[in-house]
């Protein structure tokens, strides 16, 4: 009987009204002093690295020359084909000449030349 | 932004006063980021380790603290984000045990010196954890701390109106709960 009643009256509390909203735990004694403390020690003794303010910067570097290494490859690509498409022409042009026209101006190319 | 933040945000900027301004920072705004990261996690330690790497975040992320947002809404976001990775990686940790995380942590609390909660308190904690993580959150920012709505919604990144009806049903959820037992 006092059993039920008892039960029947905890029932009756159990609802969000009657329970409030009172944070039912607690913390070590001077915790947030001491948290705060540690975490000052904590943050001088890892200041922000000279290398993470400095990351930025090496990226930009990283990327310059990378720019810088790709231009460069691209213009000797370019030079290389140029200088081949000049002897190809000259051998083209001399395959269609005959001998003695290549003679000719293998003579004129000599005498062009200054003595010495 | 209030003057407190403007002043503290000024002292960041400068380099010589930047640790002095983040240990005010740490000192105005370590307890409410703790009781909102004790509420979710329920252990005293774990809440600890997770407020460290909230502020070690908070200090490694200072550089992206543009000051579009108040110094406590920034905060709390982080510490959000830490309190569910931390759930959600000790859940993961606990897969092959019988007893499912919810259950544990309740276990947990009870035996926990740091809970002084009556039996209607402890059922209450038990109601709480019988509703989702996201829910969760929102019940106890609400039940607890009166957050405003709108203030949860830069926080947690969801609508007011969500949060509204969220919240709503969490309540329902948690009286049925306490009716029930």
């Amino acid at each position: 009987m006092f059993l039920s009643v008892k039960i029947n009256v905890m029932k009756e509390n159990m609802n969000l009204n009657n329970i409030g909203n009172r944070k039912p735990f607690s913390v070590p004694t001077n915790y947030f002093e001491d948290f705060a403390s540690q975490f000052d020690t904590q943050i001088a003794i890892r200041p922000i690295s000279p290398l993470k303010l400095l990351r930025p910067w090496m990226y930009m570097a990283a990327m310059f020359l990378g720019v810088l290494f790709l231009s460069r490859m691209v213009y000797t690509v370019y030079t290389d084909n140029k200088m081949a498409d000049a002897e190809n022409y000259e051998l083209y042009v001399m395959t269609q000449v005959d001998d003695v026209e290549s003679l000719d101006y293998f003579d004129a190319e000599v005498s062009e030349k200054p003595l010495n | 932004m209030n003057s407190t933040d403007a002043e503290l945000i000024a002292m960041l900027a400068e380099p010589r006063q930047k640790a002095a301004a983040f240990s005010s920072i740490v000192r105005l705004y370590q307890e409410r980021i703790y009781w909102h990261i004790r509420k979710m996690v329920l252990s005293h330690e774990d809440s600890n380790d997770v407020m460290q790497n909230t502020f070690m975040k908070a200090w490694n992320g200072i550089e992206n603290f543009r000051g579009d947002s108040l110094i406590s809404t920034w905060l709390y976001r982080i510490a959000t984000n830490e309190t569910l990775t931390f759930l959600t990686s000790k859940r993961m940790k606990n897969l092959q045990l019988m007893d499912d995380e919810e259950s544990l942590m309740f276990q947990n609390l009870k035996a926990d010196s740091f809970f002084d909660g009556n039996d209607a308190e402890q059922k209450l904690q038990e109601a709480i954890l019988t509703l989702p993580e996201k829910q969760r959150l929102v019940f106890n920012m609400k039940y607890f701390e009166d957050i405003t709505y709108e203030e949860m919604e830069k926080i947690l990144g969801t609508s007011v109106g969500a949060l509204k009806a969220s919240y709503h049903f969490a309540v329902k959820k948690v009286e049925r709960f306490l009716e029930s037992e």
